[in-house]
């Protein structure tokens, strides 16, 4: 607790962002580069998809993220609600485009995926319309975040939107095994054994980590310039700009 | 695996290229962006600090 006090002071931030963001761009390139190698050429192709189901390594990876990212935009809304952390504010707007962009990724790339093996680029079963609705509570949350002016304000009904949407969450998840869907069941749990081939396996962890890595690379980035606008009456703000120019 | 044989994938080459191509578009967006963001934020910045004056005005730039 006492880290998180020291570390959630926006200067605080802003250095070790700066600190970290290259170190993460680093392992996002080297994980993506290899994984794109693995997955695109050392994997052999599927007995029954061919070459086609290399696109799970894109499809995948970002759909995972998409999930991951709401989780973290709605626990850092709820901090920033709950414990007023303005850093926790901060990190849940920075969080949304990304999230966003994850889903869409996810949304497109299944459906080019979903037009060989499965005939269709769209079906409305459980599984494409709950990402669909998360893809729109991302959007929800952004456009009200951006009309609102009071930052402070804006945060707090925006952290309604991102808390409440939290219960879609585990709707995308179990959508597979509560109704009958197009989409296939998860292939790899953390409770079974996976189901997929480990030449397969190992890009797409490769892959799936380069993303985690890719998100936190750019939440450093973009928490940077939004903590440089919200704290820009402060001196270290001040001090900084004039020791640029 | 040859290089045009690794182009061609199979049947579906479209399709995998396409989802490729279109994650490859949105990392890059996703990259480019902030980095305009925040040439733009700290003209603003600067701006202001010469100024004496803020620039809060979206439409300033």
């Amino acid at each position: 607790m006492k880290l998180i006090h020291k570390y959630s002071a926006p200067k605080r931030f802003y250095e070790l962002a700066g600190m970290l963001a290259p170190w993460f761009a680093t392992l996002t390139a080297l994980l993506f580069i290899s994984g794109l190698y693995l997955g695109l050429y050392w994997a052999p192709p599927d007995y029954q998809q061919g070459n086609a189901y290399r696109i799970m390594f894109v499809h995948v990876p970002n759909a995972w993220m998409s999930m991951m990212a709401y989780v973290a935009m709605a626990l850092f809304a709820a901090a920033g609600y709950i414990w007023n952390i303005r850093l926790a504010d901060i990190l849940a707007k920075v969080t949304a485009p990304l999230g966003a962009s994850f889903t869409l990724t996810a949304l497109v790339t299944g459906s080019l995926w979903g037009k060989p093996m499965w005939g269709t680029y769209w079906v409305w079963d459980a599984r494409l319309t709950s990402e669909l609705v998360l893809l729109f509570l991302y959007v929800g949350y952004m456009a009200l975040q951006a009309s609102i002016d009071d930052a402070r304000r804006a945060a707090h009904a925006s952290a309604i939107i991102a808390i409440v949407g939290l219960v879609n969450i585990p709707i995308i998840h179990y959508s597979v095994y509560w109704w009958h869907t197009l989409h296939q069941p998860a292939s790899l749990t953390l409770t079974s054994q996976p189901k997929i081939y480990i030449t397969m396996l190992i890009p797409l962890i490769i892959m799936s980590i380069g993303f985690m890595f890719f998100y936190l690379t750019m939440l450093c980035v973009r928490s940077r310039s939004e903590i440089l606008w919200r704290e820009r009456r402060a001196d270290w703000v001040r001090k900084l700009v004039e020791s640029r120019s | 695996m040859s290089l045009p044989g690794f182009l061609q994938m199979g049947r579906f080459s479209v399709f995998i290229w396409g989802a490729y191509g279109f994650t490859a578009l949105m990392v890059f967006l996703n990259i480019v962006q902030p980095l305009i963001e925040r040439r733009k934020l700290w003209k603003r910045l600067q701006r202001n600090l010469d100024d004496g004056v803020e620039d809060t005005h979206e439409e300033a730039e």
